[in-house]
């Protein structure tokens, strides 16, 4: 599997929607920092940084997990304790993807030079988040638009023909929550539990997954996991942010000059 | 720094790009197809093997003319799911006329019926899904083939070393179209249960998966043998 992979067939259509899903989420945790070319730094190197950390990182580690198991249990055992099994590969792929958004927030911290700010903390991961969610959805949409995907599909299937788009509404904004705790965690010299975080969330919202082959979720409830999933990880990214309102060195000069104060 | 930045963003559009490139849209000529190999009254049947190469059913296909047109019935008796198709193709541009398909399915129950225009234009779509109607619209180009007809009108396709094409899949069933290109690998000699073919080995991409056919080379040009990511057709008797 090369990176290629995760690029499909690119469509015009994929692109837009992919931005229009980001966009919004992005604004609302980085505002202030948007004309800050660092913030874009990030979250290029997190978007250019996915199809090879998938293709190279992710992939062959799930594989290797999958033989593992496969010599250890054999596939009727793995069938029966699917959902124990498949923990490790989830994890796997959670710590790949968590590892690139941090990477994207770091490098923009680092250009910002506001190391230990926690509010660029929170921008910077949201744009690593950005990055690595926007991609992803632009991978998706182009399999989607690929495999021939018309609203005569939805006037025919129904909302199952919509599963695809409905689950990138909601994975972007996670992807952006999860890159922004990450931030916060290293501009607040707490990297690793917050790191760990959201990777545990990043865990948790994959899971939906596993849940649903195992006959747990269907194909409609697992879109409300991972909508819940995003939802509580959003909540978590806006809350830190604002927690950081008013400890930003950014926010303390802004609240002084509009009250006359020098300095 | 700023130079990093810029580099970084180059480098994301020149990814992009590069993968437009690779993966992007086909290069080769639209179909051209010559006249039909097939005659009045003949059926083939094929073997449907899964992954494993156990047997999990049959396909038949078997061509009847009428006026203009050939009639193409085909029936796929599945272990998962047992559905046919009638399809009206026109007789001089092999083009697809009108479809009518049934499936049954555990918790599907479907008939699918639709009338192609005489060029580019809009496909109206008429189904009825467990008791319920339902209808769509896809606008289609002139350049295509209906999925239900596809593997057998390209034994029409002047196969040669080399050749390549593209057209667009009409799947009416779900309302898809997917860009489309054919391409011969090269000529292979391949043993099935109805014998040994000398065949071309064709590439089959739509929009990015890839599917394999092997077309016999000598006249009447029958599919002899088609794997996908599921599952594997051998021609067993026709």
């Amino acid at each position: 599997m090369t990176p290629l992979y995760f690029v499909g067939v690119p469509d015009w259509r994929s692109a837009v929607l992919a931005a229009l899903f980001a966009l919004p989420w992005l604004y609302l945790l980085a505002r202030g920092r948007l004309r800050h070319w660092p913030l874009w730094a990030g979250l290029a190197l997190a978007a250019v940084l996915f199809p090879f950390a998938i293709a190279w990182v992710q992939v062959p580690l799930q594989g290797l997990l999958n033989q593992f198991w496969l010599s250890l249990i054999g596939i009727d055992a793995i069938k029966r304790f699917l959902l124990l099994v498949s923990l490790p590969s989830l994890v796997a792929a959670s710590l790949v993807q968590e590892a690139v958004k941090l990477l994207g927030a770091v490098l923009a911290l680092r250009l910002l030079g506001e190391r230990h700010d926690a509010r660029a903390g929170v921008a910077a991961g949201a744009a690593a988040g950005a990055g690595l969610g926007g991609y992803e959805a632009f991978w998706v949409f182009n399999t989607i638009f690929a495999a021939g995907w018309t609203w005569g599909s939805v006037q025919l299937g129904g909302a199952p023909a919509l599963v695809g788009f409905i689950e990138r509404f909601f994975a972007v904004p996670f992807h952006i929550g999860s890159g922004a705790i990450s931030g916060y965690g290293y501009a607040s010299r707490c990297t690793g539990r917050c790191f760990a975080l959201a990777v545990a969330l990043h865990t948790v919202v994959n899971l939906g997954v596993i849940l649903m082959q195992t006959g747990v979720l269907n194909a409609l409830t697992v879109e409300a996991w991972v909508a819940a999933g995003a939802a509580v990880t959003v909540a978590i990214a806006f809350w830190l942010y604002r927690l950081t309102l008013h400890s930003s060195p950014m926010t303390r000069n802004s609240l002084g000059a509009g009250m006359g104060v020098a300095g | 720094m700023k130079r990093a930045t810029l580099a970084l963003s180059l480098l994301l559009v020149a990814w992009s790009l590069a993968a437009c490139g690779a993966a992007g849209g086909s290069n080769a000529p639209a179909l051209t197809l010559g006249a039909a190999p097939w005659q009045d009254g003949e059926q083939a049947v094929y073997n449907v093997l899964d992954k494993n190469g156990s047997s999990v059913g049959t396909s038949t296909f078997a061509f009847k003319s009428d006026g203009g047109a050939w009639v193409l019935s085909t029936h796929d008796a599945l272990s998962s799911v047992d559905q046919g198709a009638t399809i009206h193709i026109d007789a001089q541009t092999l083009r697809p006329l009108s479809i009518e398909k049934t499936i049954k399915a555990q918790g599907t129950d479907a008939t699918v019926s639709a009338t192609y225009p005489a060029g580019a234009g809009r496909l109206p779509i008429m189904a009825v899904v467990n008791g319920k109607n339902k209808s769509a619209a896809v606008d289609v180009p002139a350049n295509l083939l209906d999925n239900d007809q596809l593997l057998m009108t390209l034994r029409a396709a002047p196969l040669a070393e080399g050749y390549q094409a593209s057209f667009v899949n009409v799947v009416v069933a779900n309302a898809t179209k997917i860009n489309t290109t054919v391409r011969v690998l090269g000529s292979e000699t391949v043993t099935v249960p109805a014998g040994t073919f000398d065949a071309w080995k064709v590439e089959l991409s739509f929009g990015g998966t890839q599917q394999t056919a092997w077309y016999e080379q000598a006249a009447p040009h029958r599919l002899v043998q088609y794997q996908n990511a599921g599952s594997k057709l051998v021609l067993a008797k026709g």
